[in-house]
C-alpha cells in the first residue's frame, strides 16, 4: 500500500517535503505540475540521472564520427581535387561534425532522459488513484511508503491523504 | 517588478482552463473559418505550383542565366531566419533567465518548426531535379560515391536537417507536461488516448522534473549555438564565394542578426493574432510587445550599421566590382526596392525609442509587419543585386519574377498560417506547466 499525502500549494508542498524528511520519513516521490526546484534532496535517496555526461558522451561520439566519415570519404575512400586544396580540408571540415554532435547530444538526451526516468510507461500503478490526475494540473501529492504512511497522516497536515493499493 | 501574468488569474485551474481552451473548447466563429479556407486555398496553390513544377521545371520560375538562384533561395533565406527567433526566444532567454519568454515559447518554437520546414522545402524545389535530392545524403551506394564536403549545398542540409531535428525534440521535450495535462481533459476518449501516447506516461514525478529541468536547459544551451552556426553556415553560401557584395566577413553575424530581427517580428504578428483569437490577454501582455520592440530596435539599429558598413568597405577597400554594386543598389533599376529596405528596416522602427509606441500592440503589430517586408527585401536584394552585377558585364541582367514565382511564395505563407491554425487546435499554444510556475513565482502561492 502507498499514501498520497495531498497538498493544494507549492509552498505547502514544498515545506511539508522538509518536515518529512527532518523527521525521517521522507517521501518516495512528490507528483507535482510545476518543477520544485531544490526540493528533490528531501526526497529518500535514489540514483539521480547523469544527463550532463550522457549528452556531453554522445556529442563527443558524434562530433568525432562526423569527423571520421568526412575523412574517410575525401582522404581514403572517394578523394576529389577540388580547387587544389588538400584532401583532408579541415577548416571546410568543421561544419559537419558540430551539427553532428549537437543533433547527437538531443536524440541521445531525450532518449537519455526518457530511459532515466522509465518512460514510456503508459500505465504506473499510481494511477489507480483518481487524484493523480490532479497532480499534472494544480494539486501536489507526497507519494509515502507504507511503513510510513502512519506517520504521514498524523503529522503532515495534509489536505487529504489517499491510499493506493499498488 | 515587472509582472508577466495579467490580472484576472486567481487559480492554477483558471491557467490551465485558459490554455487547452482553443483545444476543447474552440470558438469557431466565421473569421476563424474564413481565415482557415484562405490559407487552405494558397496551400492547394503551393501544392499546385510545386506539381506544375515538378512537370515543368523550374523553366517556370524567373530564374534566368545569371540570376540563377532567383527568389528560391531568397526565400529561403528569408523563412530560416524567421525560424530562428523561436529558438533564440525559447532557449536564449532561458539560459539568461528572462521570465517572459514563459508565454511565448512554445508558439515561437512551432513557428520555428513551420518556418524552417518551409524554408527546407525552397532549395529542394530550387534543385532542377529534385528527386536526386537524396544524393547530398552520405549513403552507401553501388557506385560508391561520396557527398563533396567541400560544397555549401551540403553543410545546407547538415544545417537545416540538424536544425529542424533539434528544434523538434526540444519542442517536444517542452510539451510532455503538457500533453498529460490534455490527456486529463481533451474531451473525446479517441483524444485522450492519443495525447497519452505522447505524455509517454507523465504523471510530474519530482525526479522526473528534476531531470528533466537540467536536460531541458543543456538542450537551451545547445539550441544557442545551434541556431548562430545556422544562419552562419546559409550566409556562407554567400561568402565563400568570390562574388562582389557576397564575400564579405561581415556576413555571418549579419544574417544572424536580420534572422533574429525578421522572426522577432512575426513572433509580434503571431502573438497579436494569438492573443486576439485565443483570448490570452491576461498571458501576452501589453509588457511582452514592449519587451520585444525593444528587441527589435536594438537589431534594427545593428542592421542599419551592417549596411553602412558594407558601404563603408565597398568604398574604402576600393575595388571597383564592389564600388559599382553599391551605386547599382542607389541607382539602377532596383532601387526603389532598395529605398524601401532601408526605410521598413532602419528608419521606420526607430518609433520603437518611444515607450508609447512599444506600449501601443497594434503599432508594434504595423511596425513589425513592415520589419518583415524590409527584410524579405533584403534578402531578395542580397541576391539579385549581386549576381545582376557581378564581374562580367556581358553577363549583367535583372530578375523578374514569374507568376509561379509569387505563386509559391505566397503558398508558402498560407501553408505556414495553415500548419499554425491546425497547431492552435490540437495544442496548447502556450505552455501550461511554464506558466502555472511562473504565476506561482509571481503570486508567492
Amino acid at each position: 500500500m502507498t499514501v498520497l499525502a495531498e497538498f493544494s500549494t507549492a509552498q505547502a508542498a514544498t515545506d511539508a517535503v522538509a518536515a518529512a524528511s527532518r523527521a525521517g520519513h521522507p517521501a518516495r516521490d512528490v507528483l507535482s505540475p510545476v518543477p520544485l526546484e531544490g526540493t528533490a534532496e528531501h526526497l529518500a535517496p535514489y540514483a539521480k540521472g547523469k544527463i550532463g555526461w550522457v549528452m556531453f558522451v554522445a556529442g563527443a561520439v558524434g562530433g568525432l564520427a562526423g569527423w571520421f566519415m568526412q575523412w574517410y570519404s575525401a582522404v581514403v575512400d572517394y578523394p576529389i581535387i577540388s580547387g587544389g586544396r588538400p584532401m583532408n580540408s579541415w577548416p571546410a571540415f568543421l561544419l559537419v561534425p558540430y551539427e553532428a554532435a549537437i543533433l547527437s547530444m538531443g536524440v541521445v538526451g531525450l532518449l537519455g532522459w526518457m530511459w532515466m526516468c522509465g518512460l514510456p510507461k503508459l500505465f504506473h500503478p499510481l494511477f489507480a488513484a483518481p487524484i493523480v490526475e490532479r497532480a499534472v494540473q494544480d494539486k501536489w501529492l507526497l507519494v509515502f511508503e507504507s511503513a510510513d504512511a502512519h506517520w504521514a497522516r498524523a503529522h503532515l497536515g495534509a489536505d487529504a491523504v489517499h491510499e493506493v493499493r499498488e | 517588478m515587472t509582472r508577466w501574468i495579467g490580472e484576472g488569474i486567481d487559480s492554477l485551474e483558471e491557467i490551465d482552463a485558459r490554455v487547452i481552451a482553443p483545444i476543447v473548447a474552440p470558438r469557431l466563429t466565421w473569421r476563424w473559418w474564413l481565415a482557415f479556407a484562405f490559407s487552405g486555398s494558397l496551400t492547394l496553390l503551393m501544392i499546385g505550383t510545386v506539381t506544375w513544377l515538378f512537370v515543368h521545371g523550374i523553366g517556370i520560375f524567373g530564374n534566368n542565366t545569371t540570376i540563377v538562384w532567383g527568389f528560391p533561395i531568397a526565400n529561403y533565406v528569408w523563412w530560416l531566419g524567421i525560424g530562428h527567433a523561436g529558438t533564440l526566444i525559447s532557449a536564449l532567454l532561458l539560459v539568461t533567465r528572462q521570465k517572459w519568454r514563459g508565454s511565448l515559447n512554445r508558439f515561437a518554437e512551432t513557428m520555428t518548426l513551420f518556418a524552417a520546414s518551409m524554408a527546407g522545402l525552397f532549395p529542394i524545389f530550387h534543385l532542377g531535379r529534385p528527386y536526386y535530392l537524396y544524393w547530398i545524403v552520405p549513403y552507401p551506394n553501388v557506385q560508391g560515391l561520396w557527398p563533396q564536403w567541400r560544397s555549401a549545398l551540403v553543410w545546407d542540409l547538415w544545417a537545416v536537417g540538424t536544425y529542424i531535428t533539434f528544434s523538434a525534440l526540444f519542442w517536444y521535450a517542452g510539451l510532455i507536461p503538457d500533453l498529460a495535462l490534455l490527456r486529463e481533459r481533451a474531451k473525446t476518449r479517441l483524444a485522450r488516448r492519443i495525447y497519452g501516447v505522447f505524455a509517454l506516461g507523465w504523471r510530474g514525478s519530482l525526479k522526473h522534473w528534476e531531470v528533466h529541468t537540467r536536460f531541458y536547459r543543456y538542450m537551451a544551451a545547445l539550441a544557442v549555438p545551434l541556431v548562430v552556426s545556422v544562419h552562419s553556415i546559409i550566409s556562407l553560401d554567400f561568402a565563400a564565394s568570390l562574388e562582389p557584395g557576397w564575400s564579405d566577413t561581415i556576413y555571418p553575424p549579419y544574417f544572424v542578426v536580420g534572422a533574429l530581427y525578421s522572426g522577432f517580428a512575426m513572433v509580434v504578428v503571431l502573438a497579436a493574432a494569438l492573443r486576439w483569437a485565443c483570448s490570452f490577454e491576461p498571458f501576452i501582455t501589453v509588457n511582452h510587445f514592449e519587451m520585444i520592440g525593444r528587441v527589435l530596435l536594438m537589431a534594427s539599429i545593428i542592421m542599419g550599421v551592417s549596411y553602412a558598413s558594407e558601404w563603408l568597405w565597398s568604398w574604402y577597400g576600393g575595388e571597383r566590382p564592389e564600388r559599382h554594386l553599391v551605386a547599382f543598389l542607389f541607382t539602377g533599376p532596383y532601387a526603389p526596392l532598395y529605398y524601401c529596405q532601408l526605410l521598413f528596416n532602419v528608419v521606420v522602427p526607430q518609433a520603437l525609442w518611444f515607450r508609447r509606441v512599444r506600449s501601443n500592440i497594434a503599432a508594434v503589430v504595423i511596425i513589425s509587419i513592415v520589419i518583415n517586408i524590409g527584410m524579405w527585401l533584403e534578402r531578395i536584394l542580397i541576391v539579385w543585386a549581386t549576381l545582376s552585377r557581378d564581374y562580367l558585364p556581358s553577363a549583367w541582367r535583372i530578375f523578374l519574377p514569374t507568376f509561379w514565382d509569387w505563386a509559391l511564395l505566397f503558398g508558402s505563407l498560407g501553408a505556414f498560417m495553415f500548419l499554425f491554425m491546425l497547431f492552435v487546435r490540437v495544442l496548447p499554444a502556450l505552455p501550461a506547466h511554464e506558466l502555472r510556475k511562473l504565476w506561482i513565482e509571481e503570486r508567492g502561492a
